[in-house]
């Protein structure tokens, strides 16, 4: 910082001179408009009052539904009423008593000891010239118990002092120090200025109630009336800026400093042939009009090129027919083939060689045709669809297996009829996992394998089944560790040996390793 | 306290244009009425200040103990330390014209201190010379005694105006010591100039 001692100054008012002209001819201006500017802020007038109106609304109610959620509801019609009061003799708007009641309400849970508090608040606000919205803060806070922020507000207590203090001793204290505070402050020619203008501030929310009651009535649709203002309003603005616009040309015309053939006036027409209509001066008709002939006659150029482009390509499109037909006319391969279709050709040439004209004059549906008819041409020509009509059927490999099958399941069950009948010889049995046991505890094998049923088993006179072996053989052949099963049967009858041959045969065809050994005798 | 001279620039502006040699005798007669309190002022620069010894500079970086509040910006500057050389340094005058003020005032000649330090001799205490009363300081004493030892060694603020901003200890000093006589010299060399120039272009005084 360089600390300077001017000993000779002047004024510099070149900047001061320029600002003071502007200024002149802005208030001449405005004299001028007074009337259009007076319509303007009348306007923006209700606006504002319509906006606070609708703040102050809601406001009120965001404070009616705090005291409500606390149970304090029985406390809004008095709140408000005090609220009401506290404005008008202090001059602080509903704006800032509202939210700094709400805060406190929210920390004592109290609308009486909120309204204690606010007072209290208020004086220390005048007195300590601090914002109500910091004093309220730390008072709610000291409601909770933080009494730090009153410690911050400079009001005289230090940390061990409100460390023993209740709050009711520190709202004591305070309300004894800043006692008339607040009323000694509206007193003032600042505080009176300040209760007036908060009165100016409940008339502007009457009248912006009354207003959007009127609206309401009037349209019933608050976005068809707010945009209603708007548009009026800017209107309004738009015709001050046309009639300083008019009054800067008209005023060069008096003074003699513009001359009608300027370039300034000939840019400003005035209309003469329609009245003169503020409310649509925004709406340049004939540009507007002026503007849609150009665009008129634009598309309709652009429709006729269009055309012509089309009329162009559908000629250009004839002209390669033509000139593709000409050239057929020329095309060799064409020309031989038209030549030998003029010759001694048999029917069946005949079509193969229209069938290739058709492909190289690219007559799709022609050569479809033609190639159908020489399909047929030369089955009939070689015989070769008789030959295949007289064809037999393809065999069945599989034909009467189910009738087979059908009489090997009937041959079984013969079979067991049959062995039903024989008599078995007892024996004890236990069942096991893999079979039944026989006197000896050796495995018995089942006539059906090894899952140990309960079917009789029948042994023949010479020891049954191999009475050297462990093990027992099914007829199946199942469960015996050797591959060779010897059945001996003594006294069979030849109806059972026929029976059982049959069976071992039927077997071997399914696929059954068997070998018979016929030991009768 | 400044006087004002209506179309004084306007009158250096012509000086310049058609008379030169004439501008630059004026401002060479009112740089010498300028020097004298200059000189004043900076002979009463004391090599240092009684009590502050650890205020001395000593030759050392002095480096700011309060960081810079934004990342990457460079920290604050460090309180000066006392420096006669540059407190007489930074004690000069201009000849050339100011920034207009708000008022749409500007200085044409001037008195300047422009060191820091000097700035801090010149008004250390002017506001509250017992130091703040909300002081937050871990300290709050340490302004009364910079303070009083500065009083100690350059002696009390000399005022030349009715404000409580026209007064300090070296600049101010000086030109509350010259008694005027600075301003009468700027003015005998105005009007002697303005005399010339017009006698020069044949116009009565």
């Amino acid at each position: 910082m360089t600390i300077e001692i001017p000993i000779i100054t002047t004024l510099k008012d070149k900047g001061l001179k320029d600002a003071r002209k502007g200024l002149n001819s802005l208030s001449k201006a405005a004299k001028t408009l007074g009337i259009a500017y007076g319509a303007f802020e009348a306007i923006k007038f209700s606006k504002n009052a319509v906006k606070a109106f609708a703040e102050d609304q809601k406001a009120a109610g965001a404070l009616s539904k705090t005291l409500e959620n606390l149970g304090q509801s029985y406390a809004v019609i008095s709140t408000a009423g005090f609220i009401q009061k506290l404005q008008n003799t202090t001059g602080i708007l509903d704006d800032e008593l509202r939210p700094a009641f709400s805060q406190l309400v929210n920390s004592t849970l109290d609308a009486k000891k909120a309204q204690d508090l606010l007072t209290v608040a208020l004086d220390v606000s005048a007195g300590t010239t601090k914002d109500l919205q910091t004093v309220t803060m730390a008072l709610s806070k000291a409601a909770i118990g933080e009494k730090g922020a009153i410690q911050k507000l400079g009001v005289g207590l230090n940390a061990a002092q409100l460390k023993t203090m209740s709050l009711a001793d520190i709202t004591d204290y305070l309300s004894k120090k800043y006692d008339g505070q607040a009323s000694l402050a509206a007193e003032s020619f600042a505080g009176k200025l300040a209760i007036l203008q908060a009165h100016a501030s409940d008339a502007s929310e009457t009248i912006g109630g009354a207003l959007l009651n009127a609206l309401d009535n009037t349209f019933g649709d608050p976005e068809k009336y707010g945009s209603g203002i708007d548009s009026l309003a800017s209107k309004i603005s738009n015709l001050i800026d046309k009639s300083s616009k008019f009054l800067e040309v008209t005023k060069g015309l008096f003074q003699f400093k513009l001359k009608l053939d300027d370039p300034s006036v000939a840019n400003y027409k005035l209309n003469f042939d329609k009245p003169f209509d503020p409310m649509s001066s925004n709406f340049p008709y004939e540009k507007l009009r002026a503007e849609e002939k150009k665009r008129q006659a634009d598309a309709k150029k652009a429709l006729a090129a269009q055309l012509a482009a089309t009329k162009a390509l559908t000629a250009e499109a004839k002209k390669q027919a033509a000139l593709k037909k000409t050239q057929a006319i020329l095309d060799l391969d064409q020309i031989q083939i038209i030549a030998a279709l003029q010759g001694k050709v048999t029917e069946d040439e005949k079509l193969r060689l229209s069938l290739q004209l058709a492909i190289l004059q690219e007559n799709s549906s022609e050569a479809q045709k033609l190639a159908n008819q020489l399909a047929l041409s030369q089955l009939k020509t070689t015989d070769l669809g008789l030959a295949i009509s007289k064809l037999p059927p393809a065999l069945y490999p599989f034909k009467g297996w189910s009738t087979e099958i059908d009489d090997l399941i009937k041959k079984i069950l013969e079979m067991l009829g049959l062995l039903s009948k024989i008599q078995p010889i007892p024996m004890t049995t236990g069942s096991g996992a893999y079979g039944n046991y026989d006197a000896k505890g050796r495995y018995i094998g089942t006539p059906f394998g090894q899952a140990g049923s309960n079917v009789s088993t029948f042994i023949g006179s010479q020891g049954g089944y191999d009475m050297a072996a462990n093990y027992v053989g099914t007829p199946f052949g199942q469960a015996q560790p050797s591959s060779t099963t010897n059945i001996y049967v003594n006294g069979a009858t030849q109806q059972l040996l026929n029976e059982l041959r049959n069976g071992l045969i039927d077997s071997s065809a399914s696929g059954s390793f068997a070998t018979i050994n016929s030991a009768a005798g | 306290m400044p006087v004002e001279v209506k179309g004084l620039i306007e009158t250096q502006r012509a000086l310049k244009a058609y008379a030169p040699d004439l501008l630059k005798e004026m401002r060479g007669e009112i740089r010498t009425a300028l020097k004298v309190v200059v000189t004043d002022a900076r002979n009463s620069v004391t090599p240092n200040v009684n009590g502050l010894y650890n205020w001395q500079d000593k030759g050392n970086v002095v480096v700011s103990r309060t960081k810079a509040k934004t990342y990457g910006a460079p920290n604050l500057r460090a309180f000066p330390k006392y420096n006669q050389m540059v407190i007489r340094k930074g004690l000069t005058y201009s000849v050339g014209t100011s920034r207009r003020n708000s008022a749409g005032y500007v200085g044409i000649y001037r008195l300047l201190n422009k060191s820091a330090v000097g700035a801090i001799i010149e008004t250390a205490g002017r506001k509250n010379f017992n130091g703040a009363s909300d002081s937050q300081s871990n300290n709050p004493n340490a302004g009364a005694h910079f303070n009083r030892a500065i009083q100690g060694t350059y002696g009390g603020f000399k005022s030349i105006g009715s404000r409580d901003v026209d007064k300090g200890r070296l600049l101010y000093a000086a030109y509350f010591r010259d008694q005027g006589k600075v301003t009468d010299a700027v003015f005998k060399a105005i009007s002697k100039t303005q005399i010339k120039f017009k006698a020069r272009l044949g116009l009565a005084a």
